[in-house]
C-alpha cells in the first residue's frame, strides 16, 4: 500500500468526511458545538495529518483534483478549526497553510498563512514558513529564514528563478542538511513543520514556472523574467499538467482547455499565444485572445501588456462593436490582440489581410457559443478558421471554458485529438452548493468533492435552518396585478434573509445574483434596511456621497451604500459601476445584488453567491438557468488566494411548472447538483428549441451576417451554403444543420436576386458584390444593409413639425431629421433586425416609459445632451400629484424621487445606453459606410457618422465625446456637454475643435461661477464642486496624454 | 562490566508486591543522585552555574530526566534516540514545557510508550489521582485541553525526529500506534511514573497504592485497555536531599 493510499484509508478510518461535515455546519452556525465536539474533531484531524506528514516528498499524491482530495479537505478542516476557544488554535492555522502547500494548493495555503501570520508565532522558522507562503511571490530569502536555512532559502530562490533541475537538486540537498543540523535548535512544534516543508519543496520543483517553461521548450528568458516579476513563481497544478501533456505550447494543433474557474486558464492562453507567435515569427506574428466581456478584456490586457512589451511584443486591445474602433494594427512586429468577439470579427471584416498573419487564437469562455447572437459570432469565427480562411490548419485554436464537460462534439467540430483536451478537475477552493426549501431548511451538497466514505454527489453533506420570513410551496393565486408586486417583494425578503445570514456568518462579500434589474435594486435596498449604517468615513458611505453629488438621480443606491450594500446593473452610469467593482475588490461591500454581467465578467472576491431566482430570461422566455451558465457563475464564489471555500446557494421559489417542492428539488438536482453529462448546444439549436419568432429572426440575421463573412474569405466552393453549415458547431446537429443550410440557400437566393442592391452574385462560386463587400464591413445582416441602402437612397430630410417644438425648445432639444425618418421607417417592423429586439417590443408594448410616439423626442433629447433624469421626466405620463412631487425633487424640495420615477430613470438610462447607444449607433455607422462608399452621399454619410457617435455617448458635441471616450466617463455626459457648449459660446467658437489647455484655463477662470450653476430649469441638476474637480483630473490627464503622444 | 544497567541495579530495589505498581526503591539515595548527575552532566556538556534554590519547575525537569535515563538504561523500554520529551532533554532550566513528558518507541517491540511523570517530596498519592496537577490530569490532557498539552505535540515531534534521522519505518510504527482517542491507540502503552519519598510507614505506601488503583480504574473507563497501562514509582528515602545532591554534583 502506498503512503497516499494509507492516507485515504485512514481518512476513512478516522472519519474525515464526518469531521469535515460537522465543522462545515459549525462554522456556518447551523449547530452550536460543545468544546468536547471541537476537541474530538481536532484530534481526528491531527491524527490523519500524521499520515499526510509521513508521505515521502517523492511519493506525494498527484495534485489533480482527485488524489489530493483528502489532503485539501484535511487542510481546510484544520483551518476552519481556528476560532475563539479556551485554548489557542493558532497552530491549526499554521498546519492548514502547510498542509495545503504540501498538497500543491498554494492559493489556499496563502489564505491560511496570511491569517496565521497575524498570530504571535512562537518561532522564527514557523514565521518564515508562513511569510513565505503568505505571498504569492514566494521569496524565501527575503522572509528572514532562520539560522541554518539561509543558504537553502537562497538556493531555492535561485532554482525558482532559473528552473534548472541542478539548482533544485542543490536546494533539496541543502534542505535535507539544514533539517538535520537545525532540528534540535527549533521550537518543538516547528520540528514537525519540517516534514511538510520537505514536501512543499518538492511542490516547488513540480510547479516551478521556470522549470515547466524550459521543459516545454519555451525558454525565452525575458518572458520568463516578466512572468516571475508579475506572478507567483509556481503554476497551478492544472496549468503544469496542461502545459506538459497537451500540445498547448509545442504544436499548432487545436486545444480545448476545460479547467474549472479560477485555475489560471487565461495565463495558459497567453502562453499558447506567445509560444505560437514565437514559433512562427517569420510568417505569422499575430495572436488573438478573445474575451467576451469588455471589463475582462481590460483586465487581461493590463495584465499581459507589461509582460509582452518586455519581450518586444505589442499588445493591443479592441473592445468596441462593429465599425467602432478603427485604430491601426501593425503586424510587422509580434502582436497579441485582446478583443471582444464582435471587435475581432469587425477587424477581420475591415482587414481580411490579417487572416494570413494569424498564428493562434484563444476563445475564452467557449461555452458562450450557446448564447443568443454572440454565440453565433464565436461559431462563425471558428467556422471560418476551420474552413481555411487563414490557411489550412491556421490559426491554432485554443478553446477555453470552465464548464464544458461533455466534449465529444466539440472535439469533432474542432477536428482535434482527444489528447489535446485539458480536463483536470483541480481547483484551489472547495465549492459547496446549497438549496433552501420552503420551510426554511437549507441542504448543502459537495458535488465536486467526494471524500472517502461519502454517499455520492446527491447526498446532503449537511443541513441547517434559516428563518425565512415567507414560505411558498407554490405560486399563490393572484387575481390582481399589485399582488404580484407583493409576491415578488416577499420572495425578495427571503433572498435578503439568506444573504444577510451569510454575511453575518462570514463577514465577507456576498453576491446575490438576480434575474432582473428591478430585482437587483429591490434586494440591495431591502438588505440595506436590515443592516446597520456604516461609518460616515467608510468607503461605501463615501461613494454614496460622491454619487449624491454627481448622479443625484441614482438615489436608492446611495441609501444602499450607506448600509454597505449595493446593486449593479446596466442602468447605472459606467463610473458608478466601476467604483462599485473597486469597492467589491477591496471587500468594502457586504452584499451586492447584480445581474449576470457582473458575475460572468471579472473575477471578484465573493465568499458566497446567492441565486435569488433560478429562472432567467433566455431565448425569449424565462427558463431555468442553464447548467453551464450556473456552473460558470457558481464558480465565482471562493476566489483563489482569497478563500479556501466558496458557497453557492439557490433560494427556492415556485414556478408554474413545478408546483411542489419535491419536483423542484428534483429539478435542482438534475440541473445543478448532479447534472448528466451536458453537451454544449449551439445557439441555433437553442433558438429552434425556443420556438420564438423574435429569437429565430435575430439568430437568422446573425447567421446571414456570418455567412456573408464566410463567403468573403472562404470562397471557391460550389456549395457555399453547405460548407458554411458544416463549418459551424450547429452543423453537427441534424435539425440545426438543416435549418441553417435551408435558410442560407434562401438568403443567398435573395441576395443574388435583389434588384437594386445585390449583395452576392453566383458566378460559380458564390461571391460578394462590391456592395456586399461594404455590407460585410458593417457587421450588420445584409438584409439590414439593403434596407439601409434604400433608406439612404430615398432619404429626404423631413420638415420639423410644429408639434412638440415648444417642448424641444424648452429642453434645448435639437431636431434630428435622420432619427425621425429612420424611426418612421422601422417603428412598426423592419428588415433591420439589429433594431428588432426586446427593447423594441417593450416600446411597442405598454408600461415602458419610451413609446412609439415619444421615441424620436427621447432619442433627440439623448443626442442633445439632456440629463437622463430630465429625459425620464419627458416620458412622464402618470398623475399630476406624482408629477408635482417629481418637480419638487428636481427643485430640491423633496429629498428623493418617487420610487416609480426612479425606475423610469433607470429604464430610460438602459434604453439610451443600450438600445440607442449600441444598436442604433451601430446601424447608423453601417448606414454611414454605405452612404459614403456605395451611394456616394457624402453629406448624409457625414451626418450619419456624427449621429452614430453622438448616440453612442448621448452628447450634442463631438468634442464632449472625445473626452467622454477617454477615461471611465468620470464626468456626467450632460454636464460635460453643457460645459463645452458654454465654453464654446463664451469664446465664440464655431467648430468642434477643442483645445484642452484653453478649456482648462476657462474652467479655472470661471470656477466660482460654474460651481453650483444650475444649467436646466431645476435646482438639483447643477454643476457641483466635485464635477469641477473631476473635470480638472480628466482634462489634466488628457493634456498629459496629448503631450506624451507628441 | 560496569554498565549503567548494572549500576542502577545495584542502587534500585525492584518491588512488585502489589501486582499493579512496579516500585523502584532507592537503596542509596546518594549513589543514585551521583549516577543521575553524572549522566546529566554528559548530556548538557558543561557545568552550569550554581543555583540558589530548586524551583518546582527544575525539580520536575530533573525528575523527568531521571526517568528518561532509567527508562532507557534500567527499564530498557527504549533507546533515547527514539524519544521525544517535553523537558527531559533540556532539564537544566527554570522552564517547564507542556506535552507528554516522554514519548518513546521501542524498535524491538514496535511499542509506543506514553510516559507521564510526577514528582513530589511527599508520599505522592495526590500527585497520582487528584483531578488537577496529577498523573490523571496529564493523561486526561492527552486528548483534551489545549493543543500543546495533547498527545499531538509529542507524537508530531517524535515522528519528525525519526523521519529527519532517516527512519521512516519507525515513524510509521509510531503513527500506527496512535489514534484519535484512547480506544484507537492500540499500539501504545501508558506509563505513569511517580518519583517520590518512599515514606516510612505502611500507611503512606497504601495510600499511594490506592491512588494508583483509582488512576487505573479511571484510565480503563477512558477506553484504555488493562494491558496498555503500566504504573511505576521511584521511591527515595529523602527526596529533597537526593534532588539537592544531584544539583550540587552538577554544579560543583
Amino acid at each position: 500500500m502506498t503512503t497516499s493510499e494509507k492516507l485515504w484509508l485512514n481518512a476513512q478510518r478516522f472519519g474525515l468526511a464526518s469531521v469535515d461535515r460537522r465543522i462545515g455546519t459549525w462554522i456556518r452556525e447551523y449547530a452550536a458545538p460543545r468544546i468536547s465536539d471541537w476537541t474530538e474533531a481536532e484530534n481526528a484531524l491531527m491524527r490523519i495529518l500524521l499520515d499526510l506528514a509521513l508521505i515521502p516528498p517523492d511519493e506525494l499524491m498527484d495534485p489533480d483534483g482527485r488524489c489530493d482530495t483528502v489532503a485539501n479537505a484535511l487542510a481546510r478542516a484544520l483551518g476552519n478549526c481556528d476560532r475563539e476557544a479556551p485554548y489557542s488554535t493558532d497552530y491549526l492555522t499554521t498546519l492548514a497553510a502547510l498542509a495545503f502547500a504540501a498538497a500543491g494548493n498554494f492559493p489556499s495555503a496563502s489564505v491560511f498563512a496570511r491569517r496565521a501570520c497575524q498570530n504571535p508565532s512562537p518561532g522564527q522558522a514557523e514565521r518564515w514558513m508562513l511569510r513565505t507562503l503568505a505571498s504569492p511571490h514566494l521569496s524565501l530569502f527575503n522572509e528572514e529564514p532562520p539560522y541554518g536555512f539561509v543558504s537553502y532559502a537562497a538556493s531555492t530562490d535561485r532554482a525558482l528563478e532559473s528552473g534548472s533541475p541542478e539548482d533544485f537538486a542543490v536546494a533539496r540537498t541543502e534542505l535535507e542538511s539544514a533539517c538535520y543540523r537545525s532540528f534540535d535548535a527549533l521550537e518543538r512544534r516547528e520540528r514537525y513543520l519540517l516534514l511538510f516543508w520537505q514536501q512543499i519543496h518538492r511542490r516547488f520543483e513540480q510547479l516551478s514556472v521556470a522549470r515547466t517553461l524550459h521543459e516545454i521548450g519555451l525558454s525565452n528568458q525575458a518572458y520568463l523574467s516578466a512572468l516571475l516579476e508579475d506572478m507567483s513563481p509556481l503554476f497551478y497544478p492544472s496549468q503544469v499538467r496542461t502545459l506538459r501533456e497537451q500540445s498547448l505550447a509545442q504544436e499548432d494543433q487545436p486545444v480545448l482547455i476545460t479547467l474549472p474557474p479560477s485555475t489560471g486558464k487565461s495565463l495558459l492562453g497567453e502562453i499558447a499565444l506567445v509560444s505560437s507567435v514565437v514559433r512562427n515569427r517569420d510568417s505569422r506574428r499575430l495572436g488573438v485572445y478573445l474575451a467576451p466581456y469588455r471589463a475582462l478584456t481590460d483586465q487581461l490586457q493590463s495584465r499581459m501588456r507589461t509582460r509582452l512589451v518586455k519581450i518586444g511584443f505589442r499588445c493591443h486591445i479592441r473592445r468596441g462593436g462593429y465599425l467602432m474602433d478603427r485604430g491601426p494594427i501593425d503586424v510587422g512586429q509580434p502582436t497579441i490582440l485582446v478583443a471582444t468577439p464582435e471587435a475581432f470579427d469587425a477587424l477581420l471584416r475591415q482587414r481580411p489581410d490579417l487572416y494570413e498573419s494569424l498564428a493562434a487564437c484563444v476563445f475564452d469562455e467557449f461555452h458562450l457559443i450557446e448564447q443568443q447572437e454572440r454565440g453565433l459570432r464565436y461559431e462563425g469565427l471558428v467556422g471560418r478558421f476551420l474552413s481555411g480562411a487563414a490557411g489550412a490548419g491556421w490559426p491554432k485554436v485554443i478553446a477555453s471554458s470552465a464548464v464544458i464537460q461533455d466534449t465529444e462534439r466539440v472535439v469533432q467540430w474542432l477536428r482535434m485529438e482527444e489528447d489535446n483536451i485539458a480536463k483536470l478537475p483541480w481547483r484551489p477552493a472547495a465549492h459547496r452548493l446549497a438549496i433552501t426549501d420552503p420551510e426554511g431548511g437549507i441542504q448543502y451538497y459537495s458535488p465536486e468533492e467526494q471524500l472517502p466514505g461519502t454517499d455520492g454527489v446527491r447526498a446532503t453533506i449537511w443541513s441547517g435552518q434559516i428563518d425565512l420570513p415567507n414560505r411558498f410551496l407554490r405560486i399563490p393565486d393572484m387575481p390582481y396585478a399589485p399582488m404580484w408586486d407583493i409576491y415578488r417583494r416577499q420572495l425578495a425578503e427571503n433572498v435578503v434573509r439568506v444573504a444577510i445570514s451569510q454575511w453575518e456568518k462570514f463577514q465577507q462579500p456576498i453576491l446575490v445574483l438576480c434575474s432582473s434589474r428591478t430585482q437587483t435594486k429591490m434586494v440591495a435596498h431591502m438588505a440595506a434596511m436590515n443592516l446597520p449604517k456604516t461609518e460616515e468615513d467608510a468607503a461605501a458611505a463615501q461613494l454614496a456621497h460622491q454619487i449624491r453629488s454627481r448622479f443625484p438621480y441614482v438615489h436608492t443606491l446611495q441609501d444602499c451604500l450607506t448600509h454597505g450594500t449595493a446593486y449593479h446593473n446596466a442602468s447605472l452610469p459606467d463610473w458608478v459601476r466601476s467604483q462599485i467593482e473597486m469597492l467589491i475588490e477591496k471587500k468594502r461591500i457586504k452584499i451586492i445584488a447584480a445581474t449576470t454581467t457582473l458575475a460572468e465578467g471579472i473575477d471578484l472576491p465573493f465568499r458566497v453567491v446567492v441565486f435569488a431566482d433560478w429562472r432567467f430570461w433566455h431565448f425569449g422566455k424565462p427558463q431555468p438557468v442553464p447548467t453551464l451558465l450556473f456552473r460558470n457563475i457558481a464558480g465565482r464564489c471562493g476566489r483563489a488566494w482569497e478563500f479556501a471555500e466558496g458557497d453557492t446557494i439557490i433560494v427556492d421559489s415556485p414556478d408554474e411548472q413545478h408546483t411542489s417542492y419535491p419536483s423542484r428539488q428534483e429539478e435542482y438536482r438534475e440541473l445543478y447538483v448532479d447534472p448528466p453529462p451536458y453537451p454544449l448546444r449551439s445557439s441555433v439549436e437553442r433558438a429552434l428549441a425556443s420556438n420564438n419568432d423574435q429569437v429565430l429572426a435575430s439568430t437568422r440575421a446573425v447567421l446571414e451576417s456570418q455567412f456573408t463573412a464566410h463567403v468573403a474569405v472562404c470562397n471557391g466552393s460550389e456549395h457555399a451554403e453547405r460548407d458554411f453549415t458544416r463549418s459551424l458547431y450547429a452543423g453537427l446537429k441534424d435539425n440545426a444543420a438543416e435549418y441553417t443550410q435551408t435558410e442560407m440557400v434562401h438568403f443567398a437566393d435573395d441576395m443574388v436576386a435583389e434588384p437594386s442592391f445585390p449583395v452576392m452574385k453566383r458566378e460559380s462560386p458564390l461571391t460578394l458584390t462590391d456592395f456586399g463587400q461594404i455590407v460585410l464591413r458593417t457587421g450588420l445582416s445584409p438584409r439590414s444593409g439593403i434596407d439601409l441602402a434604400y433608406f439612404i437612397k430615398d432619404y429626404a430630410a423631413p420638415q420639423e413639425p410644429s408639434e412638440g417644438s415648444q417642448l424641444r425648445h424648452d429642453y434645448q432639444i435639437a431636431w434630428e431629421p435622420v432619427i425621425y425618418a429612420l424611426w418612421d421607417r422601422v417603428r412598426q417592423t423592419s428588415n433591420i433586425q439589429e433594431l428588432e429586439n426586446r427593447t423594441k417590443e417593450q416600446i411597442q408594448g405598454s408600461g415602458y416609459p419610451v413609446t412609439s410616439d415619444n421615441f424620436p423626442l427621447i432619442a433627440m433629447a439623448w443626442l442633445s445632451g439632456v440629463p437622463t433624469e430630465l429625459i425620464a421626466f419627458l416620458t412622464f405620463r402618470r398623475t399630476s400629484d406624482e408629477r408635482n412631487r417629481i418637480v419638487d425633487w428636481l427643485n430640491e424640495s423633496e429629498p428623493a424621487p418617487t420610487e416609480r420615477f426612479e425606475e423610469d430613470i433607470e429604464q430610460v438610462a438602459v434604453f439610451c445606453n443600450q438600445y440607442l447607444g449600441e444598436q442604433w449607433s451601430w446601424v447608423l455607422r453601417g448606414a454611414a459606410l454605405i452612404a459614403e462608399e456605395h451611394l456616394e452621399a457624402l453629406g448624409l454619410a457625414f451626418e450619419l457618422e456624427a449621429l452614430a457617435e453622438r448616440l453612442r455617448y448621448g452628447a450634442k458635441h463631438l468634442a464632449t465625446i472625445r473626452l467622454l471616450g477617454s477615461r471611465d466617463r468620470l464626468v456626467d455626459r450632460a454636464k460635460l456637454d453643457w460645459l463645452f457648449e458654454s465654453y464654446q459660446r463664451f469664446r465664440f467658437l464655431q467648430d468642434e475643435e477643442l483645445d484642452l489647455s484653453q478649456f482648462l484655463d476657462w474652467i479655472r477662470g470661471n470656477e466660482s461661477w460654474l460651481k453650483n450653476h444650475k444649467f436646466t430649469q431645476f435646482n438639483r441638476i447643477r454643476i457641483t464642486k466635485e464635477d469641477i474637480d473631476d473635470l480638472y483630473v480628466l482634462l489634466q490627464h488628457e493634456i498629459n496624454r496629448e503631450q506624451e503622444a507628441q | 562490566v560496569d554498565t549503567p544497567y548494572s549500576q542502577y541495579k545495584q542502587i534500585l530495589l525492584p518491588d512488585t508486591e502489589d501486582g499493579l505498581v512496579h516500585r523502584e526503591v532507592s537503596r542509596d539515595d546518594n549513589a543514585f543522585a551521583d549516577l543521575v548527575a553524572s549522566s546529566l552532566l554528559s548530556l548538557i556538556g558543561r557545568r552550569p552555574a550554581p543555583v540558589s534554590g530548586i524551583s518546582q519547575r527544575l525539580q520536575g525537569n530533573l525528575c523527568e530526566f531521571c526517568v528518561w535515563e532509567i527508562g532507557e538504561h534500567y527499564w530498557g523500554l527504549y533507546t533515547r534516540n527514539c524519544t521525544a520529551t517535553a523537558n527531559a532533554k533540556s532539564p537544566w532550566r527554570d522552564l517547564s514545557k507542556s506535552g507528554v513528558d516522554i514519548l518513546a518507541v521501542d524498535e524491538q517491540s514496535d511499542t509506543v510508550f506514553l510516559i507521564e511523570i510526577k514528582s513530589t517530596c511527599e508520599g505522592g498519592s495526590s500527585a497520582v489521582a487528584d483531578d488537577e496537577d496529577s498523573l490523571k490530569a496529564d493523561f486526561r490532557h492527552l486528548f483534551e485541553g489545549s493543543l500543546e498539552e495533547r498527545i499531538w505535540g509529542s507524537v508530531d515531534e517524535l515522528v519528525a525526529h525519526l523521519v529527519i534521522q532517516g527512519d521512516r519505518s519507525l515513524a510509521d510504527t509510531v503513527i500506527g500506534a496512535v489514534g484519535s482517542k484512547p480506544e484507537d491507540c492500540t499500539g501504545t502503552t501508558l506509563v505513569a511514573v511517580l518519583v517520590c519519598r518512599s515514606g516510612k510507614t505502611q500507611r503512606s505506601h497504601n495510600a499511594r497504592k490506592q491512588a494508583f488503583q483509582r488512576l487505573h480504574k479511571w484510565l480503563l473507563a477512558q477506553g484504555w485497555k488493562k494491558a496498555q497501562c503500566e504504573y511505576r514509582s521511584v521511591e527515595l528515602s529523602d527526596f529533597r536531599a537526593w534532588l539537592s545532591r544531584i544539583v550540587e554534583k552538577v554544579t560543583e
